[in-house]
Order: C-alpha cells, then sequence, then structure tokens
C-alpha cells in the first residue's frame, strides 16, 4: 500500500470483486421473485394445411393470444422473449416441438398482449401425422436479465385439433 | 505515505467500497433501476479512488522519528541484545 | 539470498497461473461443458446478446427444450455459435434427438450456417446451454484477439509488476 499504483490496483481488485457481487445479489433476489401470468391462446384459422413434397405435413395457422406478462419484470430484467409453441406426439417422436410464433417484449410497459398473428414459423411435422392431430398450444417465457441467471418459464394453454383433410 | 497513514487508507478504501456498493444495491431495489444502482456505485468508487489513492498530507501525520546520529554515538551499541535474537533466529530454523 | 528472493518470485508467478488453470478446469467439471464461458461474438442474438458479452455453460443429461439458448459447433467451422431453439423433435424408441436453432435477430433459421445439407442438429453437436450472463466482460478478450500487441504488453507489465513487488 506503500506506492499510489498499489492502492489503484488494490482499489479496482476490490471494486470489481463487489461490482460482481452486486450483481449475484440482484440475480439470486430474482429466484425469489414468483410471477403470476394470465393468458390465453387459441387457433382461430387455418390457412392452409397441405403435404410438402418431401412429404412432410405443413400448417400455416392464424391464433389468437392475449396475455399479461407485467409481473414477469423485475428491476434486472432487460427482456423477455415471449413464444408460442405447438407440442404433439406421433408415432415416430415421443415429443415434437415446434416454435410457431415469437416476440420480445423490451420493458413492462409493452408486456400485455392482445395480438391476432399469422404463425411466424409454418408447423411442419416430421413425416405426415398432422391430419387429426390434437395439438397442445404452450406459452413460453425465457427472462434475460441485466446481469445474472436467466429465468425459462411455461405455462400450457388451449389444445386444438387439426382437420382430417388438407385443404389443398 | 508513513505506516499508519498506509493502514488507515487500506481500511478507509475497503470500509468505502463496501458501504458504496450496499448503498447503490440498496437504491437500486428500491428505485427498481439497475442502472442507478450502477451510477451509485460508480460515484462511489471515483469518490474512494480520489480519497485513498493520492498521498493526501492526511495520511503522513506520523512520521517515523529515526534517532540523529549525534543521539546514537553517544550510546554504546546494543551487542548482547544482537546476539540474542540472532540466536533466537537459529533456534526457530532448527525446529 | 538474491538467488532465493528471486525463486520465491518465481514461485508465486507459477501459483498464479496455475490457479488461474485450476479454476477454469474446475468450472469444466462443475458445469459439464468443455468452454464454461464463452464470449458472444456476433449480433445475431441483440436486443438479448451483444458483441462482448459473455455467458456462462451448463451441460447436463436434462433434453434439450425450444426456448433454451445453447451453444453449438457445426462441422467445417471453428467458432461456435450460440442461438436458440426453436424446434425439437426426439424419438420414441431412442435418445436421438433432432433440434432446429434460429438467431433472435436473423430472419431466418441455422440451416444456411449447418453442414451442407444437413437439416438437423443432432445431441453431439451441442457444447452446452446458457445458464448465466454478463454484460461487456468478454471485450477484455475481443480486444486481444484481435489486437494481439495489447495482449503481450498486458502479460509482460502483469509479469512485471508480480516479479518485481516486493512484500
Amino acid at each position: 500500500m506503500h506506492t499510489w499504483t498499489q492502492r489503484l490496483l488494490s482499489a479496482a481488485t476490490t471494486a470489481a470483486f463487489l461490482l460482481l457481487a452486486a450483481c449475484a445479489a440482484a440475480s439470486a433476489l430474482d429466484a425469489f421473485h414468483a410471477p403470476s401470468v394470465q393468458a390465453q391462446a387459441r387457433v382461430t384459422k387455418i390457412n392452409r394445411f397441405h403435404k410438402q413434397l418431401n412429404g412432410n405435413d405443413k400448417v400455416m395457422l392464424t391464433f389468437n393470444i392475449s396475455a399479461n406478462l407485467e409481473s414477469l419484470f423485475t428491476w434486472n430484467t432487460k427482456q423477455v422473449f415471449v413464444f408460442l409453441t405447438a407440442e404433439y406426439e406421433n408415432s415416430k417422436n415421443s415429443l415434437n416441438q415446434a416454435s410457431l410464433w415469437d416476440h420480445i417484449i423490451p420493458d413492462k410497459q409493452h408486456a400485455n398482449l392482445h395480438l391476432e398473428v399469422k404463425s411466424k414459423y409454418p408447423l411442419i411435422d416430421q413425416g405426415s401425422s398432422l391430419r387429426g392431430k390434437k395439438v397442445q398450444l404452450v406459452l413460453h417465457w425465457h427472462i434475460m436479465p441485466k446481469a445474472g441467471v436467466m429465468i425459462r418459464d411455461r405455462m400450457p394453454l388451449s389444445e386444438f385439433k387439426l382437420p382430417d383433410v388438407y385443404t389443398s | 505515505m508513513d505506516w499508519q497513514g498506509q493502514k488507515c487508507a487500506e481500511m478507509l478504501m475497503q470500509l468505502l467500497l463496501v458501504v458504496s456498493a450496499v448503498a447503490a444495491f440498496l437504491v437500486g431495489y428500491a428505485m427498481a433501476d439497475f442502472q442507478l444502482m450502477l451510477l451509485v456505485y460508480a460515484g462511489g468508487v471515483v469518490l474512494t479512488a480520489l480519497v485513498t489513492i493520492p498521498n493526501w498530507p492526511f495520511f503522513n501525520r506520523h512520521p517515523l522519528k529515526w534517532l540523529d546520529a549525534a543521539e546514537a554515538d553517544r550510546h554504546p551499541r546494543p551487542q548482547v541484545c544482537a546476539a540474542t535474537t540472532a540466536g533466537k533466529k537459529k533456534i526457530g530454523k532448527n525446529k | 539470498m538474491q538467488v532465493r528472493s528471486v525463486l520465491a518470485q518465481i514461485i508465486s508467478l507459477g501459483m498464479i497461473v496455475t490457479s488461474a488453470l485450476i479454476i477454469w478446469k474446475g468450472l469444466i467439471v462443475v458445469t459439464g461443458s468443455e468452454s464454461p464461458v464463452v464470449v458472444v461474438l456476433s449480433g445475431s442474438m441483440e436486443p438479448g446478446f451483444k458483441r462482448g458479452d459473455i455467458l456462462f455453460l451448463h451441460m447436463n443429461k436434462d433434453p434439450i427444450r425450444t426456448g433454451e439458448i445453447v451453444v453449438f459447433n457445426v462441422d467445417g467451422r471453428e467458432i461456435p455459435i450460440v442461438h436458440r431453439v426453436i424446434k425439437v423433435h426426439e424419438r420414441q424408441e431412442s435418445t436421438e434427438v433432432d433440434i432446429l436453432t434460429k438467431g433472435d435477430n436473423n430472419f431466418g433459421d441455422d440451416r444456411l450456417l449447418y453442414a451442407h445439407g444437413q437439416l438437423w442438429l443432432q445431441q453431439h453437436h451441442i457444447m452446452g446451454r446458457a445458464v448465466g450472463f454478463l454484460p461487456y466482460v468478454g471485450w477484455v478478450t475481443i480486444v486481444m484477439t484481435e489486437k494481439p500487441i495489447i495482449k503481450y504488453i498486458l502479460i509482460g507489465a502483469l509479469g512485471l509488476l508480480v516479479i518485481t513487488s516486493k512484500e
């Protein structure tokens, strides 16, 4: 501690360590945050349902989403990545999980969603098992912190049944 | 910077940094503003650096008082004493 | 006595190097990922991850699910990619799994980034899933890899500091 360079080094080390500790503490507090999410989603229209040339079923959907995700936000939240998946089982796969739509919510003011959207990603099966298939819609969210641990959670919403015949 | 000053500077540095980190965290949490926490902490760090890094006169109030040469010459050297400390050191090493 | 103090300095330098190595290898064991910390190099996950942010990876037996951010290696590409999983197909009778990824900031999915003709990622492509995040810290390594001179200056300065510092 005799020279100023030594004191500078010591101060910088301590300051960096404490900053890390503060970030860790902020992230640790998030673990105790219990959000309450209300959400609904249902398919309103099947735009196109057909078999691709490679033999895979492909569906384009329109759906209605209303979700209040305001309670997910804490002071350590940078953004919330919210997305909707279709999940189902078929003879080939024990789980098929396909993203249909996703959205980045930058802050709490934009966290109350009421949307009618077309699927951003078509639902494409591995094979052709979608005719008459019951599919579960699940809302997922992925909370990205300003610093610390990322949090994921999900909420199963409605089920819907695909038609027994292709539309085209 | 004298010995007392160095001790004081180190204590002050750690105290100020911890206090500013805790204060920043509390302010940030209370105002639900992460940016504010960083700003308050940065302020604390700058303050700490200004207080403890330069060699302020404040840290030099306990200069070591050396015996001046004339005074030292008037007294015989404490030979015996030096011998015993040397002996002690040897004993310590043999262990 | 002079030799002795020089030796002591060399040992303390060695201790710093080995303890850094111990921490790194320890992290590998704890997280189960071969590179527990990665630096984001591209803007394909913006605004979530920017260039220079660092991610902490974790790898365990839990199956990969949609929405997770994974780090994967593509055959024939040296630099691993950090993107989000948007599709998962898990087989009935085997543990085989097909995974499709996409960067949040990219328009389309990652099939163009995969090896030629590759449609899906398999489990063995995945190096780890991102669990933690720290902004900006990775700039240190980006600057050092892009401007190697700075790296040598830094290493030299640190070495000098350790060698010359007296207790």
